[in-house]
């Protein structure tokens, strides 16, 4: 597993392994967007579609908020009103809806939505560690024919 | 994810607990690797989180320790995989306290792609508890540094 045997062979079947996961992931995730949805209203309704990903909030109104997303800008309708929802403008979230076909075309309807606020703050800070174990690596790694190796003592 | 201040915490506690000296920045790096290798692809480029998914799951996670591990020093192999590799099972961990409304990880991947957590924390709020983190590591730190004098000084 270890040896030096094939250790080039090895390191290839590896990497080309994990590629085949991700490739695999990718491929078998779906969940609906909007505009799948949209395509198909009367198909979709009732259709449970994550939002996530990197989006952010819109303008919030009484009854609804708008969306900014990879997949584009749109809007969602909260039933209940968004006060006490805790929704603030910019802020990234993740939301559970569904789609509802109306006429003309067809919304999102909100079901479920867990806000973050803190997420900008969390990558910043994790930066910091980043920087750290990079220098502390940098430290005790040596490279040497074709290999890194720890230098100095071994740990008892 | 908990930010990686938390996860570089509850490793470098870790690593002080286990006795690690030369070799503890190869654990710290196990312990951010899951985020490292898949939160700048998904912030960049979120449509690719599907494809990241899998390296928080632990059998995935395995492949790519030994990956890692292939480019050391064969008679530092061993040891380099199993701190890549107990870091990142120490990563996965910390992810399962997370709250998830959306997504959440493949643990079990990629025998299936169910997803699951315990549920406690939501992820951006582990920046908020930071502090409380932070002073209960130093303290837990203390704690063993205390408790292994006493022991020296029995053994004396």
């Amino acid at each position: 597993m270890f040896s030096d045997r094939g250790r080039v062979l090895k390191m290839a079947a590896l990497a080309l392994l994990l590629v085949a996961f991700c490739a695999h992931s990718q491929a078998v995730f779906y969940e609906p967007t909007l505009a799948e949805c949209l395509s198909d209203p009367a198909a979709f309704d009732g259709t449970v579609v994550p939002v996530a990903s990197g989006a952010t909030l819109g303008p919030i109104a009484a009854d609804r908020f708008r969306v900014h997303s990879i997949d584009g800008d749109f809007s969602v309708s909260v039933p209940g009103g968004t006060s006490g929802l805790g929704l603030r403008e910019g802020d990234y979230f993740y939301a559970l809806t569904v789609f509802r076909n109306r006429p003309g075309g067809g919304e999102l309807e909100l079901t479920a939505v867990q806000t973050a606020p803190l997420r900008r703050m969390k990558i910043a800070v994790s930066a910091l560690p980043v920087l750290l174990a990079a220098v502390l690596l940098a430290r005790v790694l040596r490279w040497r024919k074709g290999a890194f190796y720890v230098a100095g003592e071994d740990d008892a | 994810m908990p930010d990686l201040v938390t996860h570089f915490a509850g490793a470098w506690l870790a690593g002080r607990a286990a006795g690690l000296k030369r070799f503890a920045p190869v654990f710290y790096l196990g312990a951010i690797l899951p985020d490292l290798v898949t939160r700048p692809i998904h912030i960049v480029w979120p449509r690719a989180f599907p494809a990241t998914q899998p390296f928080h799951a632990p059998a995935v996670l395995f492949f790519l320790c030994w990956l890692l591990a292939l480019c050391f020093r064969r008679n530092q192999r061993v040891r380099i995989f199993w701190l890549l590799y107990g870091g990142c099972l120490l990563h996965a961990a910390m992810d399962m306290l997370q709250k998830h409304l959306v997504g959440g990880y493949m643990w079990l991947y990629p025998f299936t792609t169910r997803t699951f957590s315990l549920g406690f924390v939501s992820p951006d709020r582990f920046v908020a508890l930071l502090p409380l983190t932070l002073a209960a590591v130093l303290v837990a730190a203390l704690l063993l540094d205390l408790r292994r004098r006493r022991r020296r000084r029995g053994a004396d």
